[in-house]
C-alpha cells in the first residue's frame, strides 16, 4: 500500500513533528506495516522539497521512541510490537488525563465518544 | 541546400513547435511558470496570455526561419541564439503579467499550502541495465570490428570531416587513435545511465487536490522519459557506430549525411513522447475522484529566478521538474548541484584538451 505524507509549511506545528505524527498514525492504522523499509531521510527530504536535517530529526525521534529501528543497511524500518513498559506509562498518563477532563466538567459519554472517534478514524485508515 | 541548413531548419522547427505547444503541455496549475490554485486555472487572463504568446512565437518562427535560409553558417548560429533569447523574453513578460495578477487579486488568500510526498513501499522499478543493453551491444560490435579491421587500416585515420563529408584532417594510426569514437560511445552511454539513475530518484510533485492522479502521472512520465532517453542513447551509439565505419573507410564518407538520420529519429521520438505525456505527465489520463476543498500546492514562485532558474537553499533536491518545459532542471541553491555543474564543465574542458592534443 502507498502512503502519502502531507506537510503544511506555514503551520505552527514544526515540520518534523508533522512527519512524526503522520508516520505514527500510519503505523497505527496499518498503512505502514511492521518491517516496512522507509525511504531514506534524504529521499523523503527531496520529495518534500525540504531540508534533509528536518526529516532526519523526525526519523531519529521515531527511533528513540521505538517506532522505527535501524537495520543493517542503515535504513529505517517500521517496528510494530507490543511494548509493556510503554503501555504501563500510557495507562498512567491516560488515567491522569481522564481525571483532569472530568474535574473540568467533561462527562463520561463525551470522553468515550472522543476515544471511539479516534479508533474509528484509524480503522478507516483515512489519513488523507 | 546544404546539410547544415537542413539541420538548422530542423532545430528551429522542433524548438519553435515545442515552445508553441508548451502552454498546453504544462500542468494547469502552473501556467507560464506561475503557481496558481486550481480554481483559477481557467482564468480569462491566462487564456488571453496563451493566445498572445502563440502569436508572438509564430511571428518569431516565421521571421527567423526566413532569416536562416538566407544566411551563412555563422550568422545562422547567431540567429538561433537570438531566437532562443527572444522566445525567453516573451515567456518572461507573460510570466510577470500572470504573477502580477495573482498577487494583486490575492489568489492564494485563505488557501492552505501543503506539500505532499508518497512513501512508496512497493517501488515500481525499471530495469535500467536492460534499457542500456543495446548501447552496450553497439559498443561491443565496434570493439570487435576494430579488432579485425585494425591491421587493414592505412597509416592515417581521418578525424575531421567538412560539412560536405570530405575528410580534411588526419591523425596517425595508433590503437588509441583508432578507438577514439568508441571511447566517446562509452562516455555517452555512461552519462545517459547516470542521468537515468538521477531522474529515477528525482522528486515527483504531488498535487494535494488530486494526489492519486498526479502521482500516477509523474511516475509514468519518469519511466517514459527514462525509456526514451535510453532509446536516444541507442540511436546516438548507432550514429557513432556508422562514423566508426566511415573513419575506418568501410563505409564511404559520402554517407556522412546519412549518419545524422539516427539522431534526428531520436530527437523526434523524445519530442513525440514528451508531447504525448505533457510536462511531468500532466496529459496522461487517470480516473480522478473529486477535489479536496481548500488545499493547494505550496506557492514556490519566489524560488524561481526569472521564472526559469531554481534557487532554494532549503531544498535537498539537486534535480527538480522544470518550471516551463518538459524534463528537469538543477537547483542552483544546492552545493551538490554545483559539484555536478563543475564536473560537467571539467568533462568538456578535458575532452577539448584531448582533442587539441590529438591534433
Amino acid at each position: 500500500m502507498q502512503m502519502l505524507i502531507k506537510i503544511e509549511l506555514k503551520s505552527e506545528k514544526p515540520i518534523y513533528m508533522q512527519i512524526y505524527d503522520q508516520i505514527v498514525e500510519a503505523i497505527a492504522s496499518g498503512k505502514l506495516d511492521s518491517s516496512t523499509v522507509l525511504p531514506s531521510a534524504r529521499k523523503l527530504a527531496v520529495d518534500l522539497g525540504i531540508n534533509f536535517h528536518t526529516v532526519n530529526k523526525a526519523y531519529n525521534l521515531l527511533r528513540e521512541r521505538g517506532f522505527l529501528i535501524m537495520n543493517r543497511k542503515k535504513k529505517f524500518v517500521v517496528q510494530k510490537s507490543r511494548d509493556e513498559k510503554f503501555i504501563e506509562n500510557w495507562k498512567e498518563l491516560e488515567e491522569k488525563l481522564i481525571d483532569e477532563a472530568m474535574a473540568k466538567g467533561m462527562s463520561e459519554n463525551e470522553i468515550l465518544a472522543i476515544f471511539q472517534n479516534v479508533l474509528k478514524k484509524q480503522k478507516k485508515g483515512d489519513g488523507l | 541546400m546544404s546539410a547544415f541548413l537542413l539541420i538548422m531548419i530542423f532545430v528551429f522547427l522542433i524548438m519553435g513547435i515545442s515552445i508553441l505547444l508548451m502552454p498546453d503541455l504544462v500542468a494547469k496549475t502552473l501556467p507560464f511558470g506561475v503557481r496558481i490554485p486550481a480554481d483559477y486555472a481557467d482564468n480569462h487572463l491566462i487564456k488571453k496570455m496563451k493566445a498572445y504568446f502563440r502569436i508572438y512565437v509564430i511571428f518569431l518562427l516565421v521571421i527567423f526561419l526566413v532569416l536562416t535560409i538566407f544566411s551563412g553558417i555563422y550568422e545562422q548560429i547567431v540567429i538561433l541564439f537570438s531566437f532562443i533569447g527572444l522566445e525567453y523574453f516573451g515567456y518572461y513578460l507573460v510570466h510577470k503579467r500572470i504573477h502580477f495578477e495573482k498577487i494583486r487579486n490575492r489568489w492564494y488568500e485563505n488557501k492552505k499550502e501543503v506539500v505532499v510526498a508518497e512513501i512508496d513501499t512497493q517501488q515500481k522499478k525499471i530495469n535500467l541495465f536492460l534499457w542500456t543493453l543495446p548501447s552496450i551491444i553497439f559498443i561491443i560490435i565496434s570493439i570487435i570490428s576494430l579488432y579485425f579491421i585494425y591491421p587493414l587500416l592505412p597509416n592515417s585515420i581521418p578525424i575531421n570531416f567538412s560539412v560536405n563529408g570530405i575528410p580534411d584532417s588526419w591523425i596517425p594510426k595508433t590503437p588509441l587513435n583508432a578507438s577514439l569514437l568508441i571511447i566517446i560511445m562509452a562516455t555517452i552511454t555512461v552519462i545517459f545511465y547516470i542521468l537515468n539513475i538521477v531522474i529515477l530518484r528525482s522528486r515527483i510533485e504531488i498535487d494535494p487536490t488530486m494526489p492519486e492522479v498526479s502521482s500516477f502521472q509523474a511516475n509514468k512520465f519518469k519511466i517514459l522519459m527514462i525509456k526514451s532517453l535510453s532509446v536516444m542513447g541507442w540511436f546516438l551509439n548507432i550514429t557513432f557506430l556508422l562514423m566508426n565505419f566511415i573513419t575506418w573507410n568501410v563505409l564511404s564518407s559520402n554517407n556522412f549525411f546519412m549518419i545524422i538520420i539516427p539522431v534526428i529519429i531520436a530527437v523526434v521520438i523524445v519530442f513525440a513522447v514528451s508531447t504525448y505525456a505533457g510536462a511531468q505527465g500532466s496529459r496522461l489520463k487517470y480516473p480522478s475522484n473529486g477535489n479536496k476543498e481548500n488545499e493547494v500546492m505550496r506557492d514556490d514562485d519566489k524560488y524561481w529566478i526569472g521564472g526559469i532558474i531554481y534557487f532554494n537553499r532549503d531544498d535537498t533536491a539537486i534535480l527538480v521538474p522544470k518550471r516551463f518545459g518538459i524534463g528537469w532542471t538543477i537547483n542552483v541553491g544546492n552545493i551538490f548541484a554545483w559539484v555536478f555543474i563543475i564536473l560537467i564543465i571539467l568533462l568538456i574542458i578535458v575532452s577539448f584538451i584531448i582533442m587539441i592534443l590529438v591534433h
